[in-house]
């Protein structure tokens, strides 16, 4: 019924859009506890006697945590799949919210939430992502619209619920209570996952007949894919993709840290200064969804470039911005690019390397953005330390974006695959398995005129 | 095949060769001057935070007080920083 809504070739009845629906459940539940971090402060000051720069250590932790393991992660889920890695993410995610929840000394704090949190949420975010892209043969772009917009949903519904329970039931009955419902529900949803449409025995959205299918498993598989990873790391494209998200992250990672200080210490009022934080979060949900649409349909390197250029030159407002109005017109302004930046990557990794496993090129790349997002993180506190104002903080966020943009400009063209043939090759040197995924069930999805490949 | 048959290559294996002897000198190029380009961020301001730690316990202590010359011993990381850095 919902499909006659939907353009011609779409259909809502397609196993890969139940793999969306986990996979951005996974990564909602991953952003809120990470977003929401900053409602912990308070009750664990209070309970404790830590002072706050203690406490952000942790969070600290938690995102060098995250960074470091990402690449372990994706190479983790390209062996043994992306649904027993993000299993093992949902044990460690339980046992981390218990043990959190069960502190008294800031070293099982840090050991707990920084450690033990930081590895589940590699475990359960980086396969998340290259799973969606087994999934879709086509309309990648359109797929990960949806899943990214969870990144903002989730903090944004998150949030709020956190502020009601730690007013309700205390810190500690808080994490229990959060760990355990996440737990069952990423659990029982994981259970519906399959790592790929081989494994499900269906063909991927937007499959059409003579396409080479995706082959994830056999002896043929698992010599290739090692071949075709060490490929990868030749391509310059793969280098230049962890510089750039590095450089992007560092550039918005300054501005959703710092924007609520920088607001205060130009006479904005506390609650109206976290206004623009949800500002941001709430506009950066039409961006999320556009861009890799856009990327996918009339060009990622365009779509990306301008993303990071916008996102360098719009936050020089803030250099002018004295009032709560012109804070808000920046956040509304600001949000566009900034929820673009990020999410065209997967449909860059597709136009350049073709439908293959994603696991490691893409926990590399969250490598670069996990790091940027700790930079980021630090510099504005650090600058405004020094200087005692945050311009410094405003000029280095604009430098590291238009340095992105620039190193954008020096990727490979994306109209060709930098590994060529590597689809063909899989195919027809085969072991069998090409042959019977080529004989599976025919695709629900039929051609589609104009849309990109 | 038999033993002195030469074996012409597929197309797939010839572009899948060219693929696999590149060396991304760009790609890691521009990830190294990222690189190289945060750690002069992050000497320059560290240094320059060392600095003015150094000042005011200096300041606070009275060394600058009488106008003789702002010295202080500054911790290891602080002492550091202020070398590495060539600005400061």
């Amino acid at each position: 019924m919902i499909d006659r809504f939907l353009p011609e070739g779409h259909t809502i009845r397609h196993y890969a859009w139940l793999i969306v629906f986990v996979a951005s459940a996974a990564q909602m539940l991953g952003a809120a506890i990470r977003m929401a971090f900053g409602v912990l402060i308070n009750p664990l000051e209070e309970s404790f006697g830590w002072s706050p720069g203690a406490i952000g250590l942790a969070y600290a932790w938690m995102s060098i945590s995250t960074a470091l393991l990402s690449p372990i992660a994706g190479s983790l889920s390209s062996r043994i799949g992306a649904r027993k890695t993000m299993m093992a993410g949902v044990v460690l995610f339980f046992a981390g919210m218990m043990w959190t929840s069960q502190v008294t000394s800031l070293w099982q704090f840090y050991l707990a939430y920084g450690l033990l949190f930081g590895t589940a949420q590699a475990l359960f975010l980086v396969p998340a992502v290259p799973a969606i892209a087994a999934w879709f043969r086509r309309h990648l772009g359109m797929a990960m619209g949806f899943a990214m917009v969870s990144w903002s949903l989730g903090p944004a519904l998150m949030v709020q619920v956190m502020a009601v329970l730690l007013e309700t039931y205390g810190w500690s009955q808080t994490m229990v209570i959060t760990g355990v419902a996440g737990s069952v529900l990423l659990g029982g949803l994981l259970f519906l996952f399959r790592d790929t449409p081989e494994q499900a025995g269906k063909q991927a959205y937007g499959w059409r007949p003579g396409d080479a299918p995706l082959v994830t498993s056999g002896a043929h598989f698992r010599s290739n894919s090692k071949r075709f990873q060490g490929a990868v790391y030749r391509t310059n494209g793969f280098w230049n993709l962890i510089n750039i998200h590095f450089l992007g992250c560092v550039g918005h990672a300054v501005i959703l840290v710092g924007i609520v200080p920088m607001a205060v210490n130009r006479g904005v009022s506390f609650p109206v200064a976290a206004g623009v934080l949800t500002t941001i979060a709430a506009t950066s949900i039409v961006s999320r969804f556009l861009t890799p649409i856009l990327g996918d349909r009339i060009g990622a390197k365009g779509t990306m470039f301008w993303s990071f250029f916008g996102q360098g030159a719009l936050v020089l407002l803030l250099l002018f911005a004295d009032s709560a109005v012109e804070f808000y017109i920046f956040a509304v302004v600001w949000a566009i690019p900034y929820g673009g930046e990020g999410t065209v990557f997967p449909v860059i990794n597709r136009k350049y390397y073709g439908h293959v496993p994603m696991g490691p090129t893409y926990g590399w790349q969250l490598l670069g953005a996990g790091l940027g997002m700790a930079l980021g993180g630090v510099m504005p506190g650090m600058v405004f330390d020094i200087t005692g104002a945050y311009t410094w903080a405003i000029w280095l966020s604009a430098a590291f974006s238009l340095t992105g943009a620039f190193a954008i400009v020096l990727l490979e063209p994306t109209r060709r695959l930098l590994i060529p043939n590597w689809e063909n090759l899989h195919a027809s040197a085969g072991d069998g398995r090409a042959e019977s995924a080529a004989t599976a069930p025919a695709p629900v999805v039929g051609p589609v005129a104009g849309m990109s490949d | 095949m038999t033993a002195g048959t030469a074996v012409t290559p597929t197309i797939e294996e010839t572009t899948w060769a060219a693929a696999s002897d590149r060396r991304p000198w760009l790609g890691l190029g521009l990830l190294g001057g990222s690189v190289a380009f945060t750690l002069a961020v992050l000497i320059f301001f560290g240094a320059w935070f060392a600095d003015s730690r150094i000042e005011t316990r200096a300041s606070a202590s009275g060394l600058a007080s009488d106008g003789s010359t702002v010295t202080s011993d500054g911790e290891w990381w602080e002492d550091g920083l202020i070398a590495v850095c060539p600005v400061h």
